[in-house]
């Protein structure tokens, strides 16, 4: 049914990668896209907004072009009934929260069926904003405040570009039942931004997973995640190792774990016992390293281990090292020039210090 | 008393001069805001030269320039039956060159960043561009055009250099304030002088006052 899907057909090179999309999205439902910064996600956004006209390929939305290379069809971005609700929602900051409605709504297709100026402010609960800045709101009030404007506009096809990517976890509780509501309610086709598993997991129908500007899987939300292994809770894109160790006691509320020949001290506001095996999870950016034993240093865990490899993360000043803690494996993610001024190779023996950790037990 | 004709003239050159450059600054200033051309750097460093060339030195190519012999004082000669040189339109184009860079550069700063972004924001809400730019960009900016007009006007209100090398010294034509005084200092005239350095002294301050109000006033994104 060609008529009633969004076809992508497109190709453009940045300075950092390739754009190579060609999917054909159905127009109902929530589709998330879902994958790691610089991904290619927010590019594909903008092409389908019309902020970013593609060096080659079309985009047919229905039964019309908005772009088409071969034929020179371009539509404009403000001739396409796209509603976009940017990350930070980009409210006017010259107007009230009413004068940004307003803005829309004078715009809009006043003959096109849709829902009304009451049931868009009632349904994001904006009443009581209505006279206010948006200067004076919280992100989760701007973020209700963008979407009841994009849907004044009446689009055929909503854009979230990662929605929640700038609230804390509480906002983030807050805003997701409208986001809920805006499926139920209003029911509009949407492309889904984000690159958080729970909120994919949550809202989506379908997914598309995008990696270094491709397409790399599409599907039913639980099946694609699963695929790939992604799990509600787990932020994939995250550098995170594994370590084992055994509580050896407690002390001012802080846990000391033994892990092979060290100590790490932890947090904590458990009470195991003594003995109990856990896991703590350590995420690359977390964890330092030293040529010797550092002194007059607030960080606290220092484990020795042996360096046995070096690898290139995605972004070309870092560097991910593989360290040997007692037979455990563990990430380090430091720049490329640490690596050299430190002389960092297979075989030498250093000292991590870790910045953080979570234990799971 | 001194002759106040000399203070008039000032003023007018000035708002017309204002009124020029915001008609071509509002463009061009947009353009550079918004571009990627290579040539960017280029036209950016041929704006900002007023401010470090010197006005005698800018003069002297205007008056080259608007010479009936030069191609464009000569066209000019031949489409308005009047010389550039030594005329009240040649002031004002000395002018408009003089103060470009203080219409320019407020506005194009002013243009960059959010604003682009609300430009795209105003779009997906079916503004088109120019739609966009009348009810979006330009209350956006609205500290920026202050300060690019006030600007304008105060610094073509203090020049001299380039309008005693365009303009000469020709009364109620081109005999400007700042002529004027240095004309009562040479004719050891020091009453009239006093007079008004301190008129322009007043205007200056009170226009250049009237900014930084302003500014306190409505910080960087003014409310309407």
């Amino acid at each position: 049914m060609s008529d009633s899907s969004l076809s992508i057909s497109i190709s453009h090179s940045f300075d950092e990668f390739d754009l190579n999309v060609s999917e054909t999205i159905p127009l109902h439902g929530v589709t998330a896209l879902f994958g790691p910064s610089g991904s290619g996600k927010t590019s594909l956004l903008n092409a389908i907004a019309g902020f970013l006209r593609p060096a080659s390929g079309h985009i047919r939305f229905g039964s019309s072009y908005w772009f088409n290379d071969t034929k020179n069809v371009w539509t404009q971005p403000h001739r396409r009934s796209v509603g976009t609700v940017f990350q930070d929602a980009q409210l006017f900051p010259h107007l009230t929260v009413r004068g940004n409605l307003d803005y829309a709504d004078r715009r809009a297709d006043a003959e096109k069926p849709g829902h009304s100026y009451a049931q868009i402010v009632s349904a994001m609960a904006l009443e009581p904003l209505l006279d206010r800045h948006p200067q004076t709101l919280s992100g989760g009030e701007k973020q209700r405040v963008a979407i009841a404007r994009t849907l004044l506009t009446k689009p055929d096809l909503l854009l979230l570009d990662e929605p929640l990517s700038a609230l804390d976890n509480a906002r983030k509780g807050e805003l997701l039942p409208f986001l809920e509501t805006l499926k139920s309610e209003f029911a509009l086709p949407t492309l889904y931004v984000s690159h958080d598993v729970d909120e994919v997991s949550r809202i989506a129908d379908r997914g598309i997973i995008m990696e270094d500007g491709q397409a790399i899987a599409a599907g039913q939300t639980d099946e694609v995640l699963s695929r790939y292994g992604l799990e509600a809770g787990r932020n994939p894109y995250e550098d995170t190792c594994t370590l084992s160790g055994t509580i050896d006691r407690i002390e001012d509320d802080l846990l000391a774990v033994t892990v092979g020949m060290a100590t790490v001290w932890l947090a904590a506001d458990v009470s195991l016992e003594s003995g109990t095996q856990v896991r703590l999870s350590i995420a690359a950016r977390d964890v330092s390293i030293a040529l010797k034993r550092p002194k007059g240093i607030s960080i606290q865990n220092m484990i020795a281990a042996t360096v046995t490899d070096l690898n290139p993360t995605k972004r070309a000043a870092f560097q991910t090292i593989t360290l040997n803690v007692d037979g455990q494996t563990l990430h380090a993610r430091v720049t490329r020039k640490a690596v050299k001024d430190l002389g960092l190779a297979p075989g030498r023996n250093v000292y991590a210090l870790i910045k953080s950790a979570t234990f799971h037990p | 008393m001194p002759d106040l004709s000399s203070l008039w003239l000032t003023v007018r050159l000035a708002l017309v001069t204002t009124f020029v450059l915001l008609l071509i600054g509002t463009p061009l200033a947009w353009w550079l805001a918004q571009t990627r051309s290579r040539f960017k750097p280029v036209i950016e460093a041929l704006i900002a030269l007023p401010l470090v060339l010197p006005p005698t030195v800018l003069g002297f190519y205007l008056l080259i320039a608007m010479s009936p012999n030069a191609p464009f004082g000569g066209f000019w000669l031949q489409a308005t039956g009047d010389t550039l040189s030594f005329s009240f339109t040649g002031l004002v184009i000395g002018s408009v060159v003089y103060s470009f860079p203080f219409m320019i550069q407020p506005l194009q700063a002013a243009f960059e960043g959010p604003v682009q972004q609300a430009m795209r924001t105003a779009a997906s809400l079916r503004a088109s561009r120019l739609d966009a730019f009348f009810t979006v960009a330009v209350p956006m900016s609205l500290r920026g055009f202050v300060t690019a007009i006030v600007l304008s006007f105060a610094h073509t209100l203090g020049e001299f250099g380039v309008v005693l090398m365009v303009g000469g010294n020709i009364p109620d034509r081109t005999r400007v304030a700042s002529i004027e005084i240095y004309e009562n200092v040479e004719t050891l005239n020091y009453a009239d002088a006093h007079a008004l350095s301190l008129i322009l002294l007043i205007i200056s301050f009170l226009t250049l006052f009237c900014v930084f109000l302003f500014n306190r006033r409505f910080p960087a994104h003014v409310r309407l």
